[in-house]
């Protein structure tokens, strides 16, 4: 995933696009260095000490990594996806949802 | 005096004949052509062994890598072959024995959709017809819902229906899900509740029929549904920063759950 994820943050850096993660790792110390050394820009939600079984993948019924959930400028949850679907597919949501809101945007 | 010879004529002969019956037997299994499926398996391991016996032996990664690509492709042409053999007699076991082959090593495209399609035409019955769609809740393939209506529909087994309705109530959902059709997500939700009224009590890998359809419904209707307003996050970040997910309103927002494992 991180390979494409660099590519996609970087490719939207000046759209209406935010690539929010929520990190499932019990030690988020032990992440530091993966961070520096992937180049893992984009901000993080952190699950808590519980890893996998924390409050927020909990919440949202989360129990395969990773899943994907995407909204819309309104925050409207418009596609998902439990594992990672091909590079095709997400840049597709990106590129559909971002024309929705600049097509709104313009009338 | 009469009877006793008779009885034992009786043990003696029984013993006799059913080795005469097992020789009979197996003399006809050895004349018995071996299937078409039988056959390309034989061709099969015979060409596998011998790519493998090479990678042994190979000694350099430009050997390896090219070892790989010739496995890949006889991989490929085998794959063609078993297809091949599956439409002279598609409803046979051996047929289906193909099928199932490629279906093992292909998980989408042309070969894999054409499997499927005989599968529907021809197998919908067969007893063994779970280990196929079993896997297929994870294809968002056409040919693959297809497949699992027709056993839903035609299958003469109760339980085979019901775990097959499962299945196909998964597949529907996540393809609405993966393209963000939310008229699929509503005849997802109406396949679960079939297969909740119908097969409820039929016992699946994951609990009850019902237990399964109660669980997805109530994710299907609860508040990070597709298509509603996804409910706040608020949280620390990696660098302990507390921060919100309504922070990116106006933005499209893709919520990756991830860790480093």
């Amino acid at each position: 995933m991180y390979p494409h994820e660099r590519s996609l943050v970087k490719k939207m850096a000046n759209k209406a696009f935010a690539l929010i993660g929520v990190n499932s790792d019990s030690d988020r110390e032990k992440l530091k260095p993966v961070r520096k050394k992937e180049n893992i820009t984009w901000r993080s939600f952190w699950n808590g000490k519980k890893g996998t079984r924390g409050p927020i993948s909990q919440a949202w019924g989360v129990q395969g990594w990773p899943t994907l959930y995407v909204l819309d400028a309104e925050g409207r949850i418009r596609y998902k996806s439990s594992g990672a679907p091909s590079v095709e597919i997400i840049d597709g949501w990106i590129e559909t949802l971002l024309k929705e809101l600049e097509s709104k945007g313009s009338n | 005096m009469k009877r006793f010879f008779l009885g034992l004529a009786v043990v003696l002969l029984v013993p006799l004949s059913l080795q005469a019956q097992d020789a009979a037997k197996k003399k006809k299994a050895d004349q018995k052509e071996k299937t078409a499926f039988q056959k390309l398996n034989d061709e099969y391991q015979k060409d596998y062994q011998e790519i493998s016996a090479k990678f042994r032996k190979a000694k350099t990664d430009k050997e390896r890598n090219e070892l790989r690509s010739q496995f890949a492709k006889m991989s490929e042409s085998f794959t063609l072959k078993y297809i091949k053999a599956a439409k002279v007699d598609p409803k046979s076991d051996s047929g289906f024995n193909c099928l199932t082959w490629v279906l093992q090593r292909n998980r989408s495209g042309k070969l894999f959709e054409e499997s499927l399609d005989l599968l529907a035409k021809h197998q919908v019955a067969n007893n063994k017809i779970t280990q196929i769609t079993s896997g297929l809740v994870y294809s968002t393939s056409a040919k693959a819902t297809e497949l699992l209506k027709a056993v839903v529909k035609n299958h003469p087994d109760k339980t085979v229906k019901g775990q097959t309705s499962i299945i196909l109530a998964g597949q529907l959902k996540r393809i609405a899900e993966i393209q963000g059709n939310l008229k699929l997500y509503a005849e997802a939700q109406k396949v679960f509740e079939e297969a909740a009224n119908k097969y409820g009590n039929i016992r699946t890998p994951r609990g009850t029929v019902a237990k399964a359809s109660e669980v997805a419904l109530k994710d299907m209707r609860g508040p990070r549904a597709l298509g509603k307003i996804a409910p706040e996050i608020e949280a620390e970040d990696l660098d302990s920063e507390n921060f919100k997910l309504s922070d990116y309103r106006g933005k499209v927002v893709m919520i990756d759950f991830w860790g480093n494992w």
